[in-house]
């Protein structure tokens, strides 16, 4: 069972949303499975520790007491003239006033040996940026992805002012396919593309067949029957006016018809929606990556941005991926 | 010597009145850092201890599980002295002075699974608030509400498929931090 249907399941569990005999079984399986039941206690605990409010409240309570106190016996000291020698933070412990100084003297020496060392102010030559070694090496004349003008700057939509029906022509697939690395870039976005899309193209509508659907429902109902170019007909509109949900939906049916460009347009217009920006950022590296194989600048820095966040939603898909590339 | 009333402490406690926690602290913290920091401890090991005893207080306090047989300041500082002995323990730290005639007692070894239990959350919803926001609240809706996971991605505004991978790596990076926590392994012992 994949790592996420499984704390799916131990939350299922801890919730009592499973029926009698899954519950059964799944505590059968607890039983002989001391790494299983550790992780249901580890959740156990975690989905408590975060939800107990009135604990949390305490807690909040006890610190600004604390913080109260705390202050209020410095001001009273204070006050009453004491010395840092004869300072108390409460309950007995007395700070050395020969501790103090040697401090106060040991940072003086450092402050001296970070100023003859270091000298701020003289400009730092700037250091060369690594490459990582699993990528390949960077155009120095590459563009970045989040670049104004390369986002203003987009492939013609092949349906834009077109009134014929989409005919798939396959441009992308005759152009990385001429060599054997492009064939093999192309059939690793492809395997890629089917594992990660496979959850959302099942929660799609489908065997609707209520007249009264709109224009995006039926594209919907189009992509859960396989009739992907029956949805870009569909939403054969002005992208400007286009939700991100279609563009979105339209992005997928180009993928499938292998209209790799197209695909990418679109994945690449919804960068920067909050609800759909990782999902476009992998899908638009799938797209780039069938189009034009991994020595893209693009491709280079999606691969990049994906790596580097490990919550990034599609970090461990690109795990499993890179090493593929790798090996080309 | 306690001011109040076993009662007032403990009804108080359990209710979370400002005055009774003030007065915990007023009367009872000054007495247990002087036996923390005359034990290898600071100020703040001994606000730490002092803490997690009065919340895993709060804890049998709220379930009607908390029974006083003695004084409350005398229970409340032998909880205190307890788990101060059992933290150094765990750090397997060689205390400079031991004195000879400590025993602390064992009247209160009842309150060993609260106070774990106490410092286990603790960790946790510490880690928990480091997360980004909307990490946190992914988790939240998931865990604290009946809200299925279609009515949390529209809330959020994000796909079905993309809500379920976001809450998978944002648990999986909370569980990370709660492992890599020494204090984690320290508690695992």
């Amino acid at each position: 069972m994949k790592e996420l249907e499984l704390h799916e399941k131990i939350e299922a569990y801890l919730k009592n949303r499973l029926s009698p005999e899954e519950r059964a079984a799944f505590e059968a399986e607890m039983n002989a499975n001391p790494e299983l039941a550790t992780t249901v206690a580890l959740h156990r605990d975690l989905m408590a520790a975060t939800g107990e409010k009135d604990v949390l409240d305490l807690r909040r309570q006890m610190e600004e007491i604390y913080r109260e106190q705390t202050a209020e016996d410095i001001e009273g000291r204070k006050k009453t003239g004491a010395t840092v020698r004869e300072m108390s933070l409460g309950g007995g412990m007395s700070v050395s006033f020969r501790r103090i100084v040697m401090a106060a003297a040991a940072a003086v020496l450092l402050g001296i040996v970070a100023v003859t060392v270091w000298k701020p102010w003289q400009q730092l030559p700037e250091a060369p940026i690594a490459q990582p070694d699993i990528l390949p090496s960077v155009d120095s004349a590459s563009t970045n992805v989040q670049d104004e003008n390369r986002v203003a700057d987009l492939p013609p939509s092949p349906t834009k002012g077109n009134k014929k029906p989409y005919q798939p022509q396959f441009p992308s697939k005759k152009q990385n396919s001429t060599s054997a690395s492009g064939s093999r870039y192309l059939a690793m976005a492809e395997e890629a593309y089917q594992k990660s899309s496979e959850e959302w193209a099942g929660t799609l509508k489908s065997g609707v067949t209520d007249g009264t659907l709109s224009t995006e429902e039926k594209a919907q109902q189009g992509f859960a029957q396989k009739d992907y170019a029956a949805v870009v007909n569909l939403l054969s509109t002005d992208s400007d006016t286009l939700s991100p949900v279609s563009t979105y939906l339209r992005g997928h049916a180009y993928f499938r018809l292998e209209d790799y460009a197209a695909a990418a347009a679109d994945f690449r217009k919804l960068l920067r929606d909050n609800g759909y920006s990782a999902d476009a950022e992998w899908y638009l590296l799938l797209s780039l990556l069938a189009e034009k194989g991994a020595d893209d600048p693009e491709v280079k820095q999606l691969l990049k941005q994906i790596r580097k966040s490990d919550e990034h939603p599609y970090h461990s898909d690109l795990q499993r991926l890179l090493p593929k590339i790798r090996s080309r | 010597m306690a001011k109040h009333p076993n009662e007032w402490y403990a009804e108080g406690l359990r209710s979370q009145t400002p005055e009774v926690l003030r007065s915990i602290f007023d009367e009872f913290l000054p007495m247990v850092v002087g036996f923390v920091c005359n034990n290898s401890g600071t100020r703040e090991d001994a606000r730490d201890v002092f803490m997690d005893a009065v919340e895993a207080l709060f804890r049998k306090a709220k379930t009607g599980e908390l029974v006083v047989t003695s004084a409350f300041s005398t229970f409340l500082i032998e909880i205190c002295k307890r788990h101060w002995l059992k933290k150094l323990r765990r750090k397997k730290f060689d205390a400079e002075v031991t004195p000879d005639e400590l025993v602390v007692s064992n009247t209160v070894g009842d309150m060993d699974i609260p106070l774990e239990m106490t410092e286990r959350y603790k960790l946790m919803s510490e880690k928990f608030a480091l997360l980004q926001k909307d990490c946190q609240m992914v988790l939240s809706l998931s865990w604290h509400t009946e809200m299925g996971m279609e009515d949390i991605a529209e809330q959020m505004g994000w796909t079905y498929g993309y809500a379920r991978k976001r809450k998978h790596a944002c648990k999986e990076h909370l569980i990370t931090l709660v492992k890599n926590d020494q204090r984690y392994q320290e508690l695992r012992a």
